[in-house]
């Protein structure tokens, strides 16, 4: 950064001086004396993004597609099963939301977009861990442990989903020139509505109830049993 | 998708033992969590901070604005700041408190709240509640 600041000040080019030399410039900018580059690794960095974010939000609505077969999986008519309770296991990242801000604003100021975006990962990555264990040992376990341990894993994904959701403007300003911003800002920020789409198809696909077919549908409603 | 069916033939026999009405919940948590690591790794593999040379001026000044900020603030955390002192700042660095005070007064900034806070609200509740409202009707 000093060194571009006082090249900017003497007005030289600033091009290709520091040694990244496989990034290819895929249109140089002149602005007065100054060279600007809009890199075409700017497009693998958003996707990449896009990634993270579809699958934090992903995590969210695991249990709603689902969710009178979540409550057959805590037992029907128990606490664990009623439908507040697992309404909140996706409830939890609006709660979250809030203190999540806060860690994502005390982020982004002390530390560099790759390592909020990889802790982010990482902690999404342990949530997701500690629900499959709690779903391997069910048997184990019992319905009061596995659905505390499953409500642990989607609070560390949910504290983690403000870091993405407040990152692409972050991000569209340090990668992208001035009239691409906000294109990058939609396509991030669109990657979590995707994210949760995805999330709401593949439950659908994996689990399975062992009830007949027929037993909830039409007069007598499932929910309401 | 293809992964996804692959992944269900191959762990078909993991929740064959369990003795519960509903199958599938662990190869569900195994699937999102491959879905999890692959992101990650890539990320860390491949994510780049910032380029070498910004992309437009306001990038440029910025970053020029941050390093400036953040020699002053070298330069003074030995000398004079109490932990008291410091705390107050994080925390209304953490809650933005001159942002937010600017946005106040901004009425176009209002009206788009409202309305974004409208449309955010109905879009997570019918994300959270989809299920709930159609099950009576049939789909499952």
């Amino acid at each position: 950064m000093d060194s571009s600041s006082n090249s900017a000040s003497m007005h030289t080019l600033t091009v290709d001086r520091e040694p990244h030399q496989q990034q290819v410039a895929a249109a140089a900018r002149e602005d007065g004396d100054e060279t600007f580059i809009v890199y075409r690794y700017r497009w693998l960095v958003l996707g990449l993004f896009c990634l993270s974010e579809a699958a934090n939000a992903m995590m969210w609505v695991t249990f709603s597609p689902i969710s009178n077969l979540v409550q057959d999986y805590f037992g029907q008519g128990s606490y664990y099963g009623s439908t507040t309770s697992v309404n909140m296991l996706a409830n939890i990242f609006l709660v979250l939301y809030g203190p999540g801000t806060l860690l994502s604003v005390y982020c982004m100021k002390h530390m560099k977009l790759k390592s909020t975006l990889v802790l982010a990962g990482s902690l999404t990555l342990l949530g997701a861990l500690i629900r499959y264990i709690a779903a391997l040992n069910n048997d184990s376990l019992g319905h009061g442990n596995v659905y505390i341990l499953m409500m642990i894993g989607q609070a560390l994904a949910a504290i983690t989903q403000p870091m993405y959701l407040n990152s692409p403007p972050a991000l569209s300003s340090i990668w992208f020139a001035v009239n691409e911003r906000d294109t990058a800002t939609t396509i991030g920020a669109m990657c979590s509505p995707i994210g949760n789409a995805i999330g709401q198809l593949i439950p659908a696909l994996l689990v399975s109830g062992r009830r007949p077919s027929g037993e909830c549908t039409g007069s007598t409603p499932c929910h309401l049993n | 998708m293809i992964l996804i069916i692959g992944l269900d033939i191959l762990l078909d026999d993991v929740d064959d033992d369990s003795q519960d009405s509903v199958r599938g919940m662990p190869d569900l948590m195994l699937t999102q969590l491959l879905m999890c690591i692959l992101p990650l790794v890539l990320t860390a593999a491949l994510f780049r901070d910032a380029p070498p040379t910004p992309p437009s001026k306001s990038t440029q000044l910025k970053n020029d604005r941050q390093q400036r900020e953040h020699d002053l603030h070298l330069s003074s955390t030995g000398s004079s700041n109490s932990s008291s002192d410091g705390k107050g700042e994080l925390w209304s660095q953490l809650l933005l408190s001159d942002d937010l005070v600017q946005l106040q007064n901004n009425k176009n900034y209002l009206v788009l709240f409202c309305a974004f806070s409208i449309g955010v609200g109905f879009f997570n509740s019918l994300m959270t509640l989809l299920n709930q409202l159609i099950a009576p009707f049939g789909y499952r």
